[in-house]
């Protein structure tokens, strides 16, 4: 399908994102690789307000968007629906980290427990972005937020992220994976396989964001590459709850990724963070341990 | 029973105007900002004054297949030479017909002006039932609700309604959380309204308080 639907573009231009945005990539790919016999559901969040300015939208698909909470709830009736109807378009859901590691929770784990047959995919900026910042589930440890403000008494956001495909696994989830928009053709494979999962399946995928990181539009692409190849961003596969295919990196050290964004540089200036620095920097090393991210390059020769 | 034959008479297949459909996609619940609000509360609001039509149209339509009359808006109930009004709505008139019929064996002229239609509210239809009818000489409204900081709100609506009259209308806030409401307690109200005693919430257990 992915290969076939190269040329679909089921979302359009003229959306109200800023230049840059990591989001509206992902929604480009996703209906890329899901095709026109799908129906979006959206969570509130920046993409339900950019992508559909009333009177116009940028969904050439089906789309339908209630209330922030309850996103897997609505695609649960339009599931059944479409079942007991005997129509076989396929459900994708669009929410962000707000809308699925905190706000929409309860929702999700009914819905995933409950076994419906749709495709959840999480883009995730890591705050709550459309509303001015606000520190989300999703935010990483020691990013300013206008919640989590980094300053004389503190260095930002001061929890981990929380562990979302973990929990989704746990519910029995038959297909989670994680993602990335760096890698489109990677990220739309896993769209696919999820759409052609029977059962609730889960993707979180990495959307950098100009507005809310701090970094200059074009950089949008070359950040969330980064994320992924200092080991903050782990990229792999779950079927049935076991990890089944990971994205290796040669990794550099946390300070090139975490240097290129503002809502880091409370880490570098006035001055080094060292401590700061080395708590992600093992942030990083627990993730290669535990994914296996590491390529073993062969012993330099002398 | 109606047969389903009956019940496919009068209710047409289901077809929704609109539906999520691949092969005709539109957006549902888009973002809409305030250059548009008011004009979707406009068209709301002249949706639901519409209604009262329909519903009109739609009970003669009932009434004429299966013979019972829901087209009015209002019910009234032994009103033709009711000095007291009662005012409710909902399960509560059950309760005050039959608290009526044993006021009436007592010679009290008492009536029941059920609201069948909260929104559109049928202000026109209160009106009429009550301002033409001179030998009315109170109004005892009912509200098993309250809207805190003001009244209960059919009584707001009745007395809306009644604008420029001066028959007194009196409100009891009563049966809130689903305490019960008894025949007794609709008799000892029509008491009060006829002492000029009113506008209070009935029942307060004053132990607790």
């Amino acid at each position: 399908m992915a290969e076939k639907c190269k040329a679909c573009e089921l979302f359009d231009a003229g959306h109200r994102a800023c230049g840059g945005c990591g989001a509206s990539l992902a929604a480009r790919l996703v209906t890329k690789a899901a095709g026109p016999n799908t129906i979006v559901v959206s969570a509130t969040g920046c993409m339900e307000v950019f992508s559909t300015p009333y009177p116009e939208t940028a969904w050439k698909v089906p789309w339908i968007h209630s209330l922030f909470e309850n996103a897997s709830a609505v695609a649960s009736g339009i599931e059944a629906s479409l079942k007991r109807q005997g129509r076989k378009e396929k459900i994708v859901i669009m929410a962000g980290d707000g809308a699925t590691f905190d706000i929409g929770m309860i929702c999700i784990s009914g819905a995933f427990e409950r076994g419906h047959d749709f495709t959840y995919i999480c883009y995730d900026n890591e705050a709550y972005m459309n509303t001015g910042i606000q520190r989300s589930g999703a935010t990483p440890y020691d990013a300013s937020t206008t919640t989590s403000p980094a300053g004389s008494q503190s260095f930002g956001n001061n929890r981990p992220k929380k562990d979302m495909p973990t929990i989704l696994a746990a519910h029995g989830a038959p297909y989670v994976a994680t993602a990335s928009i760096a890698y489109p053709t990677d990220f739309m494979q896993k769209v696919e396989k999820a759409i052609n999962t029977p059962g609730p399946c889960y993707i979180q995928v990495h959307t950098p964001c100009c507005t809310g990181w701090g970094f200059e539009g074009e950089q949008t692409i070359a950040i969330a590459k980064l994320a992924i190849e200092t080991g903050l961003w782990p990229n792999f596969e779950m079927v049935d709850g076991k990890v089944t295919k990971v994205k290796k990196v040669v990794r550099k050290p946390v300070t090139e990724y975490l240097k290129t964004q503002k809502r880091f540089r409370h880490l570098f200036k006035p001055k080094l963070q060292e401590a700061e620095l080395a708590h992600i920097q093992a942030i990083a090393d627990r993730n290669a341990e535990k994914y296996g991210l590491d390529i073993k390059l062969p012993p330099k020769k002398e | 029973m109606l047969t389903q034959a009956d019940v496919d008479k009068y209710l047409p297949a289901f077809h929704p105007l609109e539906r999520l459909d691949a092969a005709d996609p539109i957006s549902f619940g888009m973002y809409a900002t305030p250059e548009y609000y008011l004009e979707f509360r406009y068209e709301h609001d002249k949706a639901l004054k519409d209604a009262k039509n329909v519903i009109a149209k739609a009970g003669k339509e009932f009434a004429a297949l299966f013979g019972r009359d829901y087209s009015a808006m209002v019910e009234g109930y032994k009103l033709e030479d009711a000095e007291t009004v009662i005012v409710g709505m909902g399960s509560i008139c059950g309760t005050v017909k039959d608290a009526i019929d044993d006021m009436r064996a007592d010679g009290k002229k008492v009536g029941l002006l059920r609201i069948r239609v909260f929104r559109p509210f049928p202000s026109d239809d209160v009106a009429k039932f009550i301002k033409g009818a001179a030998q009315v000489k109170r109004i005892v409204v009912l509200d098993k609700n309250i809207s805190l900081g003001a009244k209960g709100a059919t009584a707001l609506e009745v007395k809306d309604a009644l604008y420029g009259s001066t028959i007194p209308v009196w409100n009891y806030i009563l049966g809130l959380g689903g305490r019960d409401v008894r025949k007794k307690d609709i008799r000892e109200i029509v008491a009060l309204a006829e002492k000029g005693k009113g506008d209070q919430f009935y029942g307060l257990r004053k132990e607790v308080l």
